[in-house]
């Protein structure tokens, strides 16, 4: 074998590595992007040709599912905790990053514990509290809820980024006049933002798949996507056809925002490899 | 320009002495060399001097003012950083022009003045 062959053999493998890696993965998309589009009867045929149909979709948009008042409940619930969760962990990234507090190490590594607590331990003092407060059943306490989720996950994120930051260009700003302030609005954040923008994206995601908190802490006004899934085990069954339809609908958005992150994930995984 | 004063200026972290009572007296149009093997204190001198350190005793004082307790930013001093504190994100216009801009400089007269 020359040279040459052998690179193309090797090209030939990595291939049918990367298919073989792709295809594992996108094997339940596949066949959920298929029974969405499937009626009733054909969805328990693996039949690949089908007549499809938009049926699904309009069928679950409406009574008894309504999953449009999940798609609100969701979309508000998780930019709410977004446009939250992002400017309070800057601020203690930033903190953590630059300045030299008393027990720094115990609060990260406290901060970073809490996500080790499994959540089925916590879920019920969250239940118990929220009943006493009046909080349960609302998109507030699922705000809440999901801002004890990211923030922990956002703040080392966060501070990642800042970490990666050189302290000399902070200190010639500060000479050049400006004052710690400014120094953050002008020189930190446009630095970081490639990484905000990604911790923002992942909280986002987080927060939209959160399952199991919306299962306990909602029952009705506030139920979200995922809980609103559930609907689709009825009596008759599960009504596969229409749980594929709104899977997808969950799916959309984290596909738009995945295709969005690309861009800056690669360009925050390489910030700290330059000069 | 003014007169630079370090009066027995000492700089500790802990049991580690960074600059050890330093006293000098930098005159106006003065040109000053430090010099000394690295971990002798030159970088921590001029960092308290520019106000990013602060001193853990004695006095700066530039002009008529001590300069201890004030920011880096009301200093009125220039630096130039070892790895040369640019600002990435920011044009090479802008990069001159951000001294300017923080200190008020009216945005008509940033751009002449850079040129």
């Amino acid at each position: 074998m020359t040279g040459h062959q052998r690179k193309q053999a090797v090209k030939a493998v990595q291939l049918a590595l990367i298919l073989l890696a792709t295809f594992i993965m996108l094997i339940p998309i596949l066949w959920i992007f298929m029974a969405a589009f499937k009626n009733h009867i054909d969805v328990f045929q693996l039949k690949l040709f089908f007549t499809p149909t938009l049926a699904n979709f309009a069928e679950v948009f409406r009574s008894p599912y309504d999953l449009g008042d999940k798609l609100i409940n969701s979309s508000i619930v998780a930019f709410v905790t977004v446009l939250f969760a992002i400017p309070i962990a800057t601020m203690a990234a930033y903190s953590f990053s630059r300045f030299r507090l008393k027990g720094e190490t115990a609060m990260l590594v406290v901060i970073l514990a809490t996500q080790f607590v499994p959540a089925v331990v916590i879920i019920l003092p969250f239940f118990v509290m929220f009943r006493d407060i009046g909080l349960l059943d609302t998109r507030l306490g699922l705000i809440l809820v999901n801002l004890a989720i990211v923030m922990p996950f956002a703040i080392w994120m966060i501070k990642g980024f800042i970490d990666g930051i050189p302290l000399d260009t902070e200190e010639a700003a500060m000479v050049d006049g400006s004052s710690r302030l400014q120094v953050i609005r002008n020189i930190v954040l446009p630095m970081a933002a490639p990484g905000l923008l990604t911790a923002g994206i992942f909280c986002f995601i987080i927060a939209w798949n959160e399952f199991l908190f919306a299962l306990i802490l909602t029952n009705r006004d506030a139920v979200t996507l995922p809980i609103g899934l559930a609907l689709f085990r009825a009596e008759e069954g599960d009504l596969w056809n229409l749980l594929s339809a709104a899977g997808i609908i969950i799916m959309v958005p984290m596909f738009v925002l995945a295709l969005l992150i690309r861009k800056y994930f690669v360009q925050g995984m390489t910030m700290g490899a330059v000069r | 320009m003014a007169d630079v004063t370090l009066r027995n200026l000492t700089k500790r972290w802990g049991e580690f002495v960074g600059v050890n009572n330093q006293s000098l007296e930098i005159h106006d149009h003065e040109f000053l060399v430090l010099l000394g093997p690295s971990g002798c204190g030159k970088t921590t001198t001029m960092r308290m001097i520019a106000g990013l350190e602060e001193p853990t005793d004695g006095e700066i004082w530039i002009g008529d003012r001590k300069v201890n307790d004030d920011l880096p930013k009301d200093r009125d001093v220039a630096m130039v950083f070892q790895n040369y504190g640019l600002y990435p994100h920011m044009s090479i216009l802008e990069n001159i022009a951000y001294p300017l801009k923080v200190r008020g400089t009216p945005t008509e007269e940033v751009r002449p003045s850079v040129e």
